[in-house]
């Protein structure tokens, strides 16, 4: 089964996310910065990270370069509300297989989520 | 490029990001309330010792700010365009039969949001306009109701029912009064001053229209002169047969600029700052001259 790591500094959205996949049977586990999804990621090596960009400690775009190092078969979503069109592509060329924006419907990040695993 | 890391006032970080980015953030609003920033994602500093970023974040939300205000404009433009065409009741959402009082109720729950004194000292132009269009639409189409529902009779303050239609019988439904009645407007660097010498005759400035009058701490100044809405000024009232003048600050809340048959030309003031003293004086006034003139018919 699919391991999904996800990476958001709200309780709330971890929580909501979290029920999104529940049916799936996919793994979950989770981080609420970007220091702590490096720590998680090292070790159990996510198929898929969902990450947020706005986090304390260390941000989503610092996050996302070191994931990229640590763990390159891992395949990250941002998942933001600053869903600038500048933005957007700076995390696309970062790395990032897609982008949700903030708000999302539950269905929009089954979606993502089984679009990058077929890849 | 250079890039900047921000950091929020919940200590959430982002970054590295370009100006340009970072502008797009902060005038969209999805950026806000930003305390510190950093050129190497590890050592803070206040935005005031990065004066770059604190540029773009002034400018961002700056932009921002114009760019809510003018769709604010838009969307009240837009509702305007709806309403033209309609009649008054439709607008105003009450039954074409209703009484004249339904009408004001009506009129003044509708036109509150767009009175000039809502908007504060930095509101965008685009806005500013917007509001004023409305505003002025309002009010004429408030007006025109009046003049359809034969309304348009003096009220002054004391008059018994009796002494009241004794005078709406003799009137011509025409106010007494004219611009030769405003003295004028003196206008300097920091002020505009307009004097009205009130006589007898002409005391229904204070009683006439449905919404400026002293009930509503206002007073229509019949002129040709035009004084945007919104305008503040002082205005000095001389009383004929009496040594009493008074000063109060105003603020221009409805004009007639000829649209409307049987009024005339002018603009409504709501006096800010008047004494209890002086409104009790006016009332006065008011009541007595109104009482002579009813004798007098």
């Amino acid at each position: 089964m699919p391991n999904v790591l996800i990476v958001d500094d709200d309780a709330f959205v971890r929580a909501y996310l979290k029920d999104a996949l529940a049916e799936t049977g996919y793994f979950l586990s989770e981080a609420s910065n970007g220091e702590e999804a490096v720590d998680v990621a090292s070790m159990e090596r996510p198929d898929v990270v969902l990450l947020d960009l706005l986090m304390p400690k260390q941000s989503g775009l610092d996050a996302l370069a070191k994931l990229r190092n640590i763990c390159p078969e891992s395949r990250i979503i941002v998942i933001s509300s600053l869903d600038s069109d500048s933005l957007v592509d700076q995390a696309l060329n970062a790395g990032a297989k897609g982008f949700v924006a903030k708000p999302f419907h539950p269905l929009e990040i089954l979606g993502a989520v089984r679009k990058v695993l077929q890849v | 490029m250079a890039n900047y890391w921000i950091c929020d006032s919940s200590n959430r970080i982002l970054g590295p990001l370009g100006l340009g980015t970072l502008r797009e953030l902060v005038a969209s609003g999805r950026v806000r309330e930003l305390s510190k920033v950093s050129r190497d994602g590890s050592r803070w500093q206040t935005l005031d010792e990065v004066p770059e970023v604190s540029r773009v974040v002034t400018e961002g939300a700056a932009e921002g700010g114009e760019r809510a205000q003018k769709f604010k404009a838009a969307q009240i433009r837009s509702r305007l365009a709806a309403m033209r065409g309609r009649k008054a009741h439709e607008i105003f959402g009450i039954a074409r039969a209703s009484t004249l009082d339904h009408y004001r109720t009506a009129f003044f729950r509708l036109v509150k949001p767009f009175h000039p004194d809502k908007l504060s000292g930095d509101t965008h132009p685009d806005l500013r306009a917007a509001n004023e269009e409305m505003f002025k639409f309002l009010s004429t189409l408030m007006v025109e109701a009046e003049a359809e529902l034969g309304a348009a009779t003096p009220r002054s303050h004391g008059e018994s029912s009796t002494s009241r239609s004794k005078l709406r019988e003799k009137q011509d439904r025409i106010p007494n009064y004219g611009a030769e009645e405003f003295v004028g407007i003196k206008r300097g660097p920091h002020f505009i001053e307009a004097t009205v010498r009130v006589n007898p005759g002409n005391v229904g400035i204070f009683t006439d229209h449905s919404m400026v009058n002293l009930s509503t701490m206002g007073v229509f100044l019949p002129t040709t002169h035009h004084l945007p809405l919104g305008t503040l000024l002082d205005v000095r009232f001389v009383f004929e047969n009496s040594s009493r003048e008074i000063k109060a600050r105003a603020r221009v809340v409805w004009e007639n600029v000829g649209v409307v048959a049987k009024s005339v030309s002018g603009f409504g003031v709501r006096l800010l700052r008047l004494d209890k003293s002086d409104q009790l004086f006016i009332q006065q006034y008011v009541d007595q001259k109104s009482i002579a003139q009813v004798e007098r018919v």
